[in-house]
């Protein structure tokens, strides 16, 4: 018994050394594969929060009166922080999220056979990802008058 | 037992975690894969969406500004049918004009994460998405416009096709330009008298010929209708195309201007051999004497003038002042452009009514009014200084076995006079081509017509001349009586479905300025209402100072307040028309305005000064034309000078006529259909 106990035991030290620097060396780019995985998700709710962001300020600038102030025809405006009102009810249109920015850029357009006089309202969101890589988001909108 | 004999081996346990770390890993990146094109996705969605969103409002000004204009056009001919008669579905596609699409390149170019993008926009109209506003008028309806509108782009990195199909709604309303019962009106006052006495309109003083000779008071001269022909019976006058005249509060004597010849202001047709000399028709016998009587209009008398002493000699000794002056409404037109219609309410005509008797070649003569005893002694007396009755005082006694005739017994049986007769008596004439003296004797009027009774005045006494006429009466179930005017403005239901919007007047903006924020006036001046607009004015007025054009109908209720009207309303490019409605206040047209007016003047309201329409001006302006028709509470007492003075034409606006129930094309409301849209909404 206890003679077959000596010949059937299990693993050597040297196998489970072995066996570990086998699997360390196979997990290091399946984790590096998961890291990246994870930048992925990361990427995706950086683009859902962007287009969060888009969509707010564009629904905003649809309710507003054409010649509001922040319908002010020019270059684009960068907006973090803003408070909205309308109706008389203020509503916070800020970013919680540093590492996004947010611009707003107002062009009119006068077409010459129509009455109506259309703004073109870009709104651009950029962030950065955590790889550093540089990203933004463009949505376009009318607004008639 | 062998021995060194293994359980597992290193290398296959290590292989086995490998293989499910590798086969989690795979999953994992597929789902972060698909999370990541989800996403991607997503912010296209986002984007098609916003871009089917500026297409849509793009195509709901399209179809505001241009398709609803082209009134053969496929929209127009969808909307304008009776609800009943709506086809199923009705749709077409959009083509915007080269400018919207440049505009649409420029959205397409702040959208460029659409890749390859392309769009295809339209309209449906489909009976069931529409409910009829009131039963009266069955074109006019609320409903919606389905706006499709399709999107496709390239996927995310990719070269599939994706295809995003929007459904947008406007919502809609059709009505028509009209305030039912109203608008049948070429005028329309519910209190003519207002308290004054009943010769308060004749003031218009005229040769015989109908020519003004003062320039004080200039008439009002009514058209009802380009149609020569006048319908023999009260319904077919009544559902034709002309308007109607109503003049209630109480009996008002118009005096008809002579009309020697066809003059600018005469109004001889309204008799007899068209009120010119030897119009003698028979009225009686006594003994061998016929009894006649001769009608003539009203003039100033010239005495050196043989046609305009006429007649006046006959009734001078009692009549001279009441024969000078006419009324200043031409109910019926003039001479010149005769346009008879019925006229409701208890206005009479009044009219120089020579009177003579006529036994032979021999004996005949005139019988004058007498101013006093000596004069009748001396009328008695064959060769009398003036006129000889001896031969009819005579015949008298004869025929009442020597009884002698009094002069007030002659002067109220047989003596010339002034005459009110009703006012609807000339269409008799006018329907047997002045042929007879006897017209309701011609058969040409069915005794049991209600026309019969507007011609013989009995409409009076049958209470016909206050009623709101069949088929227009059934419009309202409570509501019967003409003078109603609070009631029918009650019921027009703006505000309420048949407004388009409500707006208000804020203190210190002009109306004109607002309507062009509104974006129903152009900088061109060019209005297109297209709707009934329902407008508050805290201060109290509202003015159009601006030279308007109208492209297309309109309707201004002012719930309180004056309107004032101070430069030109004209349709542009086709026969539109702007309904202006006071309901509590008055509508002032500015003495500056000359011309043509392409208007509807409804004032109403309480109190004295409320509920007129007046037209500033002496009676020495050139006179204004209104294409339309006038409604109005009254005509206040002492505002005849003010406000009626000057010289008014209106021309009745024949789409107002406008039939209740009309199903068929011919008749109906359709000419005056208006369409106003909200903006688009997604459905969702």
């Amino acid at each position: 018994m206890n003679n077959d106990m000596r010949h059937n035991r299990g693993f050597s030290f040297i196998e489970i050394l072995f066996a570990m620097v086998c699997l360390g060396i196979l997990f290091l780019p399946i984790f590096k594969m998961f890291g990246q995985g994870t930048t992925g998700v990361t990427r995706n709710r950086n683009e859902i929060l962007a287009q969060q962001h888009a969509s707010n300020i564009m629904s905003y600038a649809f309710f507003l009166p054409y010649d509001n102030e922040f319908l002010k025809v020019g270059p684009p405006v960068e907006i973090d922080q803003y408070e909205g009102v309308l109706g008389g009810n203020r509503f916070d249109l800020g970013i919680a999220e540093t590492q996004f920015k947010r611009t707003v850029a107002v062009s009119e357009v006068k077409p010459p056979g129509s009455k109506h006089v259309y703004k073109i309202v870009t709104v651009v969101v950029r962030w950065q990802e955590p790889n550093g890589l540089n990203r933004n988001l463009k949505l376009a909108g009318l607004v008639a008058k | 037992m062998a021995t060194g004999k293994r359980r597992g081996s290193v290398a296959v346990m290590v292989g086995g975690i490998v293989l499910a770390l590798l086969i989690f890993f795979g999953a994992f990146i597929k789902y972060s894969s698909s999370r990541q094109y989800a996403t991607r996705r997503l912010n296209r969605i986002l984007l098609a969406r916003e871009f089917s969103s500026a297409l849509a409002n793009l195509a709901c000004h399209h179809l505001k500004e241009k398709e609803i204009h082209n009134l053969s056009g496929k929209l127009v001919k969808a909307l304008e049918k009776p609800l009943s008669g709506m086809s199923g579905s009705s749709s077409d596609r959009i083509v915007f004009p080269p400018f919207i699409m440049q505009l649409v390149k420029r959205l397409e170019a702040a959208n460029s994460e659409l890749l390859e993008v392309s769009w295809q926009v339209g309209w449906e109209v489909r009976k069931d998405d529409f409910k009829p506003i009131t039963p009266a008028y069955p074109r006019e309806k609320i409903g919606l416009i389905r706006i499709p509108v399709v999107v496709e782009y390239l996927a995310p990195a990719s070269r599939e096709k994706i295809t995003e199909e929007y459904l947008y709604t406007i919502n809609l309303k059709v009505v028509a330009n009209l305030v039912p019962v109203l608008s049948k009106f070429t005028l329309y006052v519910k209190d003519s008298r207002s308290g004054e006495n009943e010769e308060r309109f004749n003031l218009a003083v005229n040769d015989e010929h109908g020519k003004l000779l003062e320039n004080t008071y200039a008439p009002w001269v009514l058209k009802h209708t380009a149609d020569s022909n006048f319908p023999a019976t009260f319904a077919d006058i009544v559902k034709s195309s002309r308007g109607l005249v109503y003049m209630g509060g109480g009996r008002v004597n118009l005096g008809l201007a002579r009309g020697w010849s066809d003059g600018p202001y005469g109004e001889g047709f309204h008799l007899l051999g068209e009120g010119r000399r030897d119009g003698f028709y028979k009225i009686g016998q006594l003994g061998p004497m016929a009894l006649l009587n001769c009608e003539t209009g009203l003039c100033k008398t010239d005495l050196n003038n043989a046609d305009s002493i006429s007649w006046y000699d006959l009734i001078k000794s009692g009549y001279a002042e009441m024969s000078t002056k006419a009324s200043i409404f031409k109910l019926f037109g003039s001479d010149q452009e005769r346009s008879p219609t019925l006229v409701f309410g208890s206005p009479v005509a009044r009219t120089i009514c020579g009177k003579a008797y006529r036994e032979s070649h021999e004996n005949y003569g005139p019988l004058p009014y007498t101013y006093d005893d000596g004069q009748f002694e001396d009328y008695k007396t064959a060769g009398g200084e003036d006129f000889d009755i001896s031969y009819f005082i005579n015949n008298y006694a004869d025929q009442n076995n020597g009884a002698v005739l009094s002069r007030s017994q002659y002067n109220r049986e047989f003596a010339s006079c002034l005459i009110e007769v009703p006012y609807n008596r000339a269409l008799g004439y006018i329907l047997t081509n002045y042929s007879t003296a006897w017209p309701l004797d011609s058969g040409r009027v069915s005794p049991s017509d209600p026309l019969h009774d507007f011609i013989s005045g009995r409409a009076l006494e049958n209470g016909l001349n206050e009623k709101i006429p069949a088929p227009y009466s059934g419009i309202y179930d409570d509501i019967d009586n003409l003078s109603s005017m609070k009631a029918l403005l009650d019921k027009i239901d703006i505000p309420g479905r048949r407004a388009m919007a409500e707006i208000v007047v804020p203190r210190g903006e002009k109306f004109t300025t607002l309507l062009q924020k509104r974006g129903y006036l152009g900088g061109d001046k060019k209005l297109d209402l297209n709707g009934w607009l329902h407008v508050k004015a805290p201060e109290g007025k509202i003015v159009i100072d601006e030279s308007l054009r109208l492209i297309s109908h309109g309707g201004v209720v002012l719930d309180e307040g004056n309107i004032e009207i101070k430069n030109s309303v004209r349709a542009d490019g086709g026969k539109f028309l702007l309904n202006l409605v006071a309901r509590r206040g008055n509508i002032l047209i500015d003495s500056s305005v000359n011309g043509e007016l392409d208007i509807g003047l409804i004032a109403a309201g309480e109190g004295s000064d409320a509920g007129q329409v007046k037209f500033a001006g002496p009676g020495s302006s050139s006179p204004v034309t209104v294409n339309g028709n006038v409604a109005m509470q009254r005509i206040a007492a002492g505002t005849i000078a003010g406000s009626c003075a000057r010289g008014v034409r209106i021309d009745y606006a024949e789409e107002l006529a406008a039939l209740p129930q009309q199903s068929a094309e011919a008749g109906s409301e359709k000419p005056l259909l208006m369409f106003s849209f909200e903006y688009p909404r997604l459905l969702d």
